[in-house]
Formats: C-alpha cells, sequence, structure tokens
C-alpha cells in the first residue's frame, strides 16, 4: 500500500536521478507534502552532486613512495626498540628492579663473612723507629722446652715470627663483620716476614732468659673505607706480648702467660 | 569435421579473452601482485584511486593539504597491510574504510586539539545555528560559473560543519555515489544505521542550505 512514509522512504533511498515507481509518482502528483519533500531531496542532492571531484598532486606517487621508503627504513632502525615504550608499566619495572637491587646489595653487604672491605692504614705515613720495647720475660718452661728440643731440629729450622713489617703500606688490612661484630684483621703474608734464626735465639736465650721483640708504641689505626661512602676508624691500642707461643716438639700448643695478656 | 588451416584459428572466444584480461588487472589481482613485492601492480593501485581518496578525504576534512597527506598515509597503510586484506569484498571498500579511519582520526584530532579557524569564531558556541564568515557580497554577479562557485562553497562548508557520524555516510552516497550495502561494509555498520544516518545528515544538510534550494 502507497502511503506518506513509504513514498519517502523510497525518495530517500533512490539512487540519484533513479525513476521512481509509478504508484509513487503518482501519489506525489496528488500529495502536497511528499512532493515538496521529493522536491527539496532531489535539488539538495543535486547540490551535493554538484562538488567537484579534487585532484590529487602530480607528485602524489613520489611522495607515497619516498614515504615508504621512509617508513621501512625507520621500521627498521627501530625495531631494537619496537617493543619498548616509555609508559608506566615500564617505569614500575624499572623501580621494581632498582628496590630488588638495592636490597640485595645491602643484604650482601651486611652479611657476615663475605664483607671485605680494604682497609688503609693511617699511620703508614709516620713510621716510627723501633723502639725498644719493655723487655718480654719468657717462662721457664718455655726456655727449658725451647733449649732441649733445639738440638733435636735441624740447624736450619728457622723459628718465624713477625718481628716488624717493614712497610705498613705493604701490608694489607682487611675488616669483616662476623656475627654482628666487625674485626679487623692485619694480613701479613704480603709482606716480609722478619725471621729470628735458631741460633740467635738459641744465643739470646743463653745470654739470658729474656729476649725482646720489636713493637711500635703507636696504635694501630684503622681506616675502614665502605663501599658507601661510609668510612669508620678503628684504633687499636699497642699489644703486650705476655705471652709466646711456640710449637713443641709433638705439635701442641705450649702456652705460657702472664697476666694481662691475651 | 573443421581442420584448422592455421594456428590462428585456434583462439578464445572474446569474451573469455575479454574476462582473463580484466582479471589479470583487476585491484585484487593487482594487490596479490603486491603481496609478493610486485611495486609496479601497487604503484597502479596507487594510480587508480589516488584523486579518489584524496577527494573523498577533502571533502570529510575539508582541507587539501591535510587531505593529500591522509590520503598518502592510507596508501602507505595499505601497502603495510597487504598481507592482511581479505578479498571477500571489494578493494575499493577496504582502502575507503582505511581512508575513513583516517579522515575520522583526524577530525577527532582536530577537535580534542580545538583548532582556531577562522570560520570558527563567527560559529555560535551552542551548536545549534553557524553563521559562518560569510561577508555579503553586494557587487552583481559575474556570470553563472561564479554563482555555480560560491554553491558548490556553501554546501561544502555546510557539509563540514556536520557531525562526523552523519558526514561520512553522505559523503559516500552523495557524492560519491556509493550503495548502501558498500557504505554499511566501509563503516563497519549496518545498513538500516546507514540509511538513518544519511536521512539525518541530509536534514541537517537542508536546515543549513535552505537559502539555496
Amino acid at each position: 500500500m502507497v502511503n506518506c512514509k513509504n513514498v519517502c522512504r523510497e525518495i530517500e533511498e533512490a539512487n540519484h536521478g533513479e525513476a521512481l515507481t509509478a504508484s509513487t509518482m503518482e501519489h506525489l502528483a496528488g500529495c502536497g507534502h511528499c512532493h515538496r519533500f521529493y522536491d527539496e531531496r532531489r535539488k539538495l542532492r543535486q547540490l551535493v552532486a554538484s562538488l567537484e571531484p579534487v585532484a590529487a598532486p602530480a607528485d602524489f606517487d613520489m611522495r607515497v613512495r619516498s614515504r615508504l621508503a621512509g617508513s621501512q627504513s625507520g621500521a627498521r632502525a627501530g625495531s631494537l626498540f619496537a617493543n619498548f615504550t616509555l609508559g608506566w608499566p615500564t617505569l614500575a619495572l624499572a623501580s621494581l628492579v632498582l628496590v630488588i637491587g638495592v636490597t640485595l646489595a645491602l643484604k650482601v653487604l651486611n652479611s657476615p663473612g663475605s664483607n671485605n672491605i680494604a682497609v688503609q692504614d693511617e699511620s703508614k705515613s709516620a713510621v716510627q723507629p723501633p723502639k725498644q720495647e719493655p723487655p718480654i720475660s719468657v717462662s721457664d718452661e718455655l726456655v727449658t722446652n725451647a733449649g732441649s728440643r733445639a738440638g733435636e731440629h735441624e740447624a736450619s729450622r728457622n723459628i718465624q715470627r713477625p718481628k716488624q713489617p717493614k712497610k705498613r703500606s705493604q701490608l694489607s688490612s682487611v675488616a669483616s663483620l662476623r656475627n654482628g661484630r666487625r674485626l679487623a684483621t692485619q694480613e701479613f703474608s704480603s709482606s716480609a716476614t722478619p725471621v729470628v734464626k735458631k741460633e740467635e735465639a738459641l744465643a739470646s736465650i743463653e745470654s739470658s732468659p729474656v729476649f725482646q721483640i720489636e713493637a711500635s708504641p703507636q696504635p694501630l689505626r684503622l681506616s675502614l673505607d665502605y663501599s658507601s661512602g661510609v668510612s669508620r676508624t678503628i684504633s687499636v691500642p699497642s699489644l703486650s706480648f705476655g705471652s709466646e707461643r711456640v710449637l713443641t716438639g709433638n705439635g701442641s700448643l705450649v702456652k705460657s702467660s702472664s697476666k694481662g695478656s691475651w | 569435421m573443421d581442420t584448422l588451416s592455421s594456428i590462428d584459428e585456434l583462439s578464445f572466444p572474446v569474451a573469455l579473452r575479454q574476462e582473463v584480461i580484466a582479471d589479470s588487472t583487476s585491484d585484487h589481482a593487482l594487490l596479490e601482485a603486491t603481496r609478493t613485492g610486485d611495486e609496479d601492480a601497487f604503484a597502479e593501485l596507487v594510480s587508480r584511486y589516488r584523486n579518489q581518496i584524496t577527494s573523498y578525504i577533502y571533502r570529510m576534512t575539508n582541507d587539501y593539504d591535510g587531505a593529500v597527506d591522509l590520503a598518502q598515509e592510507t596508501f602507505v597503510r595499505l601497502y603495510r597491510a597487504v598481507d592482511r586484506y581479505q578479498s571477500n569484498y571489494a578493494f575499493s571498500t577496504y582502502i575507503y574504510r582505511i581512508a575513513t579511519n583516517l579522515a575520522i582520526s583526524e577530525l577527532r584530532k582536530r577537535k580534542r586539539r580545538r583548532l582556531v579557524s577562522l570560520t570558527g569564531f563567527f560559529q555560535a558556541h551552542d551548536g545549534r545555528e553557524s553563521c559562518e564568515l560569510d561577508p555579503a557580497d553586494e557587487r552583481p554577479l559575474q556570470d553563472s560559473e561564479l554563482v555555480a562557485i560560491e554553491r558548490r562553497t556553501a554546501v561544502q562548508r555546510a557539509i563540514s560543519t556536520l557531525p562526523e557520524k552523519y558526514r561520512a555516510p553522505l559523503i559516500l552516497r552523495d557524492v560519491e555515489g556509493r550503495s548502501y550495502e558498500e557504505i554499511a561494509r566501509i563503516l563497519q555498520t549496518s545498513e538500516g544505521t546507514v540509511k538513518s544516518r544519511i536521512s539525518r545528515a541530509r536534514d541537517f544538510l537542508r536546515e543549513k542550505m535552505r537559502a539555496y534550494l
């Protein structure tokens, strides 16, 4: 059935310049509203269709080619970082990695046994000449043992004892934290060890039961320089050797101690 | 039984030969050749559609330089995505879809940037009625050509004031002459929606072009 709604729909959907059906044309002849609608739509479509097509510029193809070449070279250059975008996820991931790294670093620094920090001896510049220490008395037992064992050993055997380091700068000092306490140890392995020969020792023992050990009265100051920029100075007072350790023949340690010694 | 006197008599029917020739130069064939690296086939596609795409985007954006730029971008994207092309629909549908998406994206960018145009100063802020910068020309019209130019300018200006969802289907239908079915495929919507939007767009346009109707 032809009514105004159907006629308007047909007018609306018809192609430009397309003839309408006979029934619609008949309706248009008798319906002023639909006829006005038809005229307006026809003129409007004529107006819109009057827009002339716009031509692309003459160098359009060349521009497309250069653009393609540019995009391909750009894609090759950026292929390494194609998946990298500096956004919130990236920043969050970087922050997480940083926190984990700092935590691990702190844990490693605070773990016992693994915190070896080179220690610089500040007193190396003020090397004092060896000063005579008060004589250290050696107990009779030690002397007796030393004397009795002396003939049993070969003549070339030496009693090695750290007399005094030649240069403190040559010493490598190590500080470590064990069981929560920081210990400073001084390693003499890299320096030449002073040697007291057996004959000299025996001679000194024979002449007097007391022999002297040269030691510096200066307190040993160790400066611990942490890698984190924190430094600490440890002052080790001069030691009084009130006892000596001597290896007996069976390898057991014979200790002779006096008051106030280790 | 007829016997062949020469090799020339062994020929295909004319209709079949034309079909083969047409198929070898169809858009699909050119795109397949482009997919295999044939640069000349792609150049042929560009030369076929460059004016159509440029004109369509110009109607959408009302900016010639921008339209040329977007048309080039359309072909660049076509080239990059040539492997993803499916030959279910016409090639023109495919390339018009790319161009439409680029044009709408550009229109939305402009809206976000709130580009200040000279005509924008004279538009009403409530969006109800626009009073474009169109000072009255008191001089007598020279000839019908000037009238036609003025009319086309007014039409283009009126189209450019349409909302984007009405603009694209109206241009595709009344300027480009596409069918409802193809417009629906280009815009990825239903035919009913396309018809409704075109009708609404014409109503808008009628109000703006009342003086010329």
